[in-house]
C-alpha cells in the first residue's frame, strides 16, 4: 500500500513536457482539423460575447424547471469540421456570455488549445509511472473511442448543421431524454414517490450533475437511466432507444458509489471484466486495459489486488473499468462520495481532464455543491419528497477549469444559486 | 499501514512466561491430561476383572504388579493408551500394507470410497445449489426434501441402500461383489456429503453484493456469465467450509456403509470384527486410524482452500 501511495505523487513531481505534445494530441484524432476552426472561434468570440450579457442574465430564471434552456450545452472539445466549429462559437456566445467573459478573455483561450496544461500534467504523470510500454498502448487508445463515437457522430453531424442553420439556440444531439418521469416504490408502509414529474434532456458532450439531499431520488434517476430501476410513469430514452435497449447495447459505463471491484481479480482483470463479457479478443482486452489504466494514472498496478490499493486508487480502477467499455455515456453515482476531500479534489481534476480528452457525456450524481459546480456544464438541483427537479443551472464557467476556479466570484455565484435552490426545495429542513 | 501507528515492540516477556503461554504447552497439557484420565479410566474398568482373575487363580501380587497386569490384559474392557499405541504402531508401520493385517490396507479401502463419494456429493451439492439459486420453483420444491433427507438416521437408511445397490449390481448387472460394495459405500458417502455443500453453496452463490450484481447487469451479462464470473468465485469460501464438513461426513458414511455389507475390508469392517471378537485393542487402533484419516482429509481440504484463496488474492 505504501508503494502505491507514494508512487503517484512521486510521478506528479516529474513532468515531462516534451512527451506531452504528441501524447495529448493522439487521443483526439481530429485535433489537426480542428485547429483552424478554433482560431475562427476565438476571433468570432469577443464580438458575440459583448453583445450577449444582458440577454443571458434574465434568461436564467426561465431555466427553472425547464430542461431546455436556450444554450448550447455540449460545446465539443474538438470540433469535427469548420461548420460545426462555427455553430459552436455562436452557441458559446449565448451561454458563456457573462460579465466575466467580457473582462477576462481567458475562458476562451483554453478551448482553442488541444492540450490543457492540467491534462498535460496528468499525461506526464501517467508517463512517469509507466515506463516505456504505455507509449504504444496509448497510441492505440485513440483509435477505438473515435471508432465507437463514429456512428453517432456521423448521424448527428447533419442534424446539428440543420439545427444550427434553423436556429442557433439548439444544442447538440440529445443523449438522454426524460419526460414527465415518475417512479413509485411499493413498500410495506405504502407507496413512496421516489421520482415525480422529472423532465430532463442531456445533450452529447455535456457534463450534468444531479445534486440534492439524500432521498431526493438522484441516484434513482441515474439507475432508471441505467435500466437498474424501471420507472412507473413517463418516458425516457437513452441514445434514442429505451434504457433497456441501451443497456443491452452496452451504451453506457456506470461508476458506482463504491469501487465494486471483484476482490479475487487483479486490477487488470477487474478492468477486463466487462471486456470478457463483451467477448473481445485477448489482444484487444489487453490493449484496452493498458490504455484505460494509463488514463486514470494507474499503469504499473495491473497485477495488484484491490485490497492492496488505497480507496482513491480503487475508485480510479472502477472508472477505468467503466471507460474500458468505451461508452459515449458515463453515469457516475457519487463516485468520490466516500473519499476524503484531498483525494476528491485530485480526482475531480483528473475527471475533468478525462472528460475533456474523451468527449464523453457524463451524468454525475453528487451531494457536494463545490463538486457539482466545479465539474458540471449544467447542474440539476433536485429536492426530496417527492423527488423532483427544482432548478437547472447552466454553468457559465469555462469548459477547462483548475481547482483555482473555485475561488472566483463566478464560481461562488453558481454555488450560491445551487444552495438557494436546495434551500428553497426544503432540502435543509428536518 | 499498522506499522506507522505502532509505537514499537512491547518489552519481550521472559522465557518462562513465553514457554507457559505457548501453544505447544497448552496442547501438551491437554493431551497429557487426557492420557492420564484414560489410564485412570482403564484401571477402573479393568481392575475388577484382574482382581477376579487373580482371586480365582490364587495369585497374589504387589500393587505395582497388579497395575502392570491390569494394563496388559489381551482383551481389556478399556485398553490402556500404551496398548493401543503399540498395536497401532504395529498394524500401521510394521504390517505389510497389502495384507488385511495392516490398518493401512483397511484405511485405503475406506479412503477410496470416501473420496469418490465426497467428490460425487460435492458435485451433486453444487449442481443442486446452482439450480436452487437460479430457479425459484426449485428453491421452493427441493429445499424441504433436501433438509428432510438429513433427518433420516443414516444407520436406518444405509442398510437399505447398501443391500439394494449391492443386489442390483451383483445380481442384475453382474458386477463383482467388491466393486458393488465400493459403489454402495460411495453412495452413502454421497448421500451424507451433498447436504452441507448444497446448503453452503446456496448461501455462497447468493453472497455477492447487490452492487456487484448491478455491475453485471450494466454489462448486460447473461446468467451463465454472472455465475462463472461472479457467483462461483464469490461462493468459494463457502464451498471450502462446507467441503470440510462434507469430507468428514463422507468418511463416516463410508465407515457406516461397511457395517451391513458383510465387508471384510475397511475401517468399518475392522471395527465390526473387533467388536464381534472382543478385540478391543484392535477396535481402538482402528478408531485412532479412522480419526487421523478424518483429520488429514479435513486438513487437505484446508490446504486446498489456502492455495486457491491465495491465487485469488486473499490476504492470508
Amino acid at each position: 500500500m505504501s508503494v502505491a501511495e507514494e508512487s503517484s505523487p512521486a510521478g506528479a513531481k516529474a513532468p515531462e513536457p516534451t512527451a506531452v505534445k504528441d501524447d495529448a494530441g493522439l487521443p483526439i484524432p481530429p485535433a489537426a482539423e480542428a485547429a483552424p476552426a478554433e482560431a475562427a472561434a476565438v476571433e468570432a468570440k469577443p464580438a458575440v460575447a459583448e453583445t450577449k450579457p444582458a440577454e443571458a442574465k434574465p434568461a436564467d430564471p426561465v431555466d427553472r424547471k425547464t430542461p431546455e434552456p436556450a444554450s448550447a450545452g455540449p460545446k465539443p472539445f474538438q470540433s469535427k469540421s469548420a461548420a460545426a466549429g462555427l455553430g459552436r462559437s455562436r452557441a458559446i456566445g449565448e451561454d458563456a456570455a457573462l460579465p466575466a467573459a467580457g473582462e477576462n478573455p481567458s475562458p476562451l483561450r483554453p478551448r482553442g488549445k488541444t492540450v490543457p496544461p492540467a491534462a498535460a500534467n496528468l499525461i506526464a504523470r501517467v508517463r512517469a509511472t509507466a515506463a516505456p510500454p504505455p507509449v504504444s498502448p496509448r497510441q492505440d487508445v485513440s483509435a477505438p473511442p473515435a471508432a465507437v463515437c463514429e456512428p453517432p457522430a456521423a448521424v448527428s453531424a447533419p442534424v446539428t448543421a440543420v439545427e444550427n442553420a434553423v436556429s442557433g439556440a439548439l444544442r447538440a444531439p440529445t443523449v438522454i431524454d426524460v419526460r414527465n418521469l415518475s417512479l413509485t416504490f411499493m413498500t410495506n408502509d405504502g407507496p413512496v414517490e421516489a421520482l415525480s414529474g422529472i423532465d430532463l434532456s442531456v445533450g452529447r458532450g455535456e457534463f450534468v450533475s444531479l445534486i440534492g439531499p439524500s432521498g431526493c431520488g438522484k441516484t434513482t434517476l441515474l439507475r432508471v437511466i441505467a435500466d437498474l430501476e424501471r420507472p412507473t410513469g413517463g418516458s425516457i430514452s437513452v441514445n434514442g432507444v429505451s434504457p433497456e435497449e441501451a443497456r443491452l447495447r452496452r451504451g453506457y459505463g456506470y461508476v458506482f458509489q463504491a469501487p465494486a471491484l471483484y476482490p479475487w481479480r487483479t486490477v487488470a482483470r477487474n478492468v477486463a471484466l466487462p471486456l470478457e463479457i463483451m467477448g473481445l479478443t485477448r489482444a484487444e482486452r489487453d490493449r484496452r486495459v493498458a490504455a484505460n489504466l494509463a488514463l486514470v494514472n494507474l499503469a504499473g498496478f495491473e497485477r495488484k489486488f484491490p485490497w492492496q490499493l488505497s480507496g482513491g486508487m480503487q475508485q480510479r480502477v472502477s472508472i477505468a473499468r467503466a471507460l474500458s467499455v468505451e461508452p459515449d455515456l458515463l453515469l457516475m453515482d457519487e463516485p468520490f462520495g466516500a473519499l476524503d476531500e484531498i483525494v476528491r479534489d485530485h480526482l475531480n481534476e483528473q475527471l475533468l481532464q478525462l472528460w475533456a480528452k474523451t468527449e464523453k457525456t457524463v451524468i454525475f450524481v453528487t451531494h457536494s455543491i463545490p463538486e457539482a459546480v466545479f465539474l458540471s456544464t449544467r447542474i440539476v438541483v433536485m429536492s426530496p419528497r417527492p423527488g423532483r427537479v427544482y432548478d437547472v443551472i447552466q454553468s457559465s464557467l469555462p469548459r477547462e477549469r483548475t481547482l483555482d476556479i473555485r475561488e472566483t466570484p463566478e464560481f461562488l455565484k453558481i454555488a450560491h444559486r445551487v444552495r438557494m435552490g436546495l434551500k428553497a426545495g426544503h432540502s435543509y429542513e428536518d | 499501514m499498522t506499522a506507522a501507528a505502532y509505537a514499537g515492540p512491547l518489552p519481550r516477556p521472559g522465557i518462562f512466561r513465553r514457554f507457559f503461554a505457548s501453544r505447544f504447552v497448552a496442547v501438551s497439557v491437554i493431551v497429557l491430561a487426557t492420557i492420564l484420565a484414560w489410564y485412570v479410566l482403564a484401571f477402573l474398568f479393568d481392575a475388577p476383572f484382574q482382581r477376579d482373575l487373580d482371586g480365582r487363580r490364587g495369585v497374589t501380587r504387589t500393587p505395582l504388579e497388579f497395575v502392570e497386569a491390569t494394563f496388559s490384559q489381551p482383551k481389556p474392557t478399556v485398553p490402556a493408551p500404551h496398548q493401543v499405541a503399540v498395536d497401532t504402531y504395529q498394524s500401521v508401520f510394521l504390517a505389510n500394507p497389502t495384507k488385511p493385517s495392516s490398518l493401512l490396507y483397511h484405511a485405503w479401502v475406506t479412503l477410496t470410497s470416501t473420496l469418490v463419494g465426497f467428490i460425487a456429493g460435492t458435485l451433486f451439492g453444487v449442481f443442486l445449489a446452482i439450480g436452487i439459486v437460479h430457479a425459484r420453483s426449485l428453491d421452493k420444491s427441493l429445499m424441504p426434501w433436501i433438509i428432510s433427507s438429513q433427518t433420516i438416521p443414516i444407520l436406518a437408511i444405509s442398510p437399505m441402500v447398501v443391500v439394494v445397490a449391492y443386489n442390483l449390481l451383483t445380481g442384475k448387472l453382474g458386477v463383482s461383489p467388491d466393486f458393488s460394495r465400493f459403489v454402495a459405500k460411495a453412495l452413502i458417502s454421497t448421500y451424507l456429503s451433498f447436504f452441507p455443500v448444497t446448503v453452503g453453496m446456496v448461501k455462497g452463490l447468493r453472497s455477492p453484493d447487490p452492487i456487484h450484481l448491478d455491475l453485471m447487469r450494466t454489462y448486460s451479462a447473461s446468467a451463465r456469465e454472472v455465475l462463472w464470473k461472479l457467483r462461483l468465485p464469490a461462493s468459494l469460501p463457502f464451498l471450502f467450509t462446507s467441503m470440510k464438513v462434507a469430507i468428514a461426513a463422507s468418511l463416516v458414511g463410508a465407515i457406516v456403509a461397511e457395517l451391513p455389507t458383510g465387508a471384510v475390508a475397511g475401517i468399518g469392517a475392522k471395527l465390526l470384527l473387533g467388536s464381534y471378537y472382543s478385540q478391543t485393542i484392535q477396535l481402538w487402533s482402528a478408531l485412532i486410524v479412522g480419526s487421523v484419516m478424518a483429520g488429514l482429509l479435513v486438513a487437505a481440504v484446508g490446504i486446498a482452500q489456502r492455495i486457491v484463496q491465495r491465487r485469488m488474492g486473499a490476504r492470508l
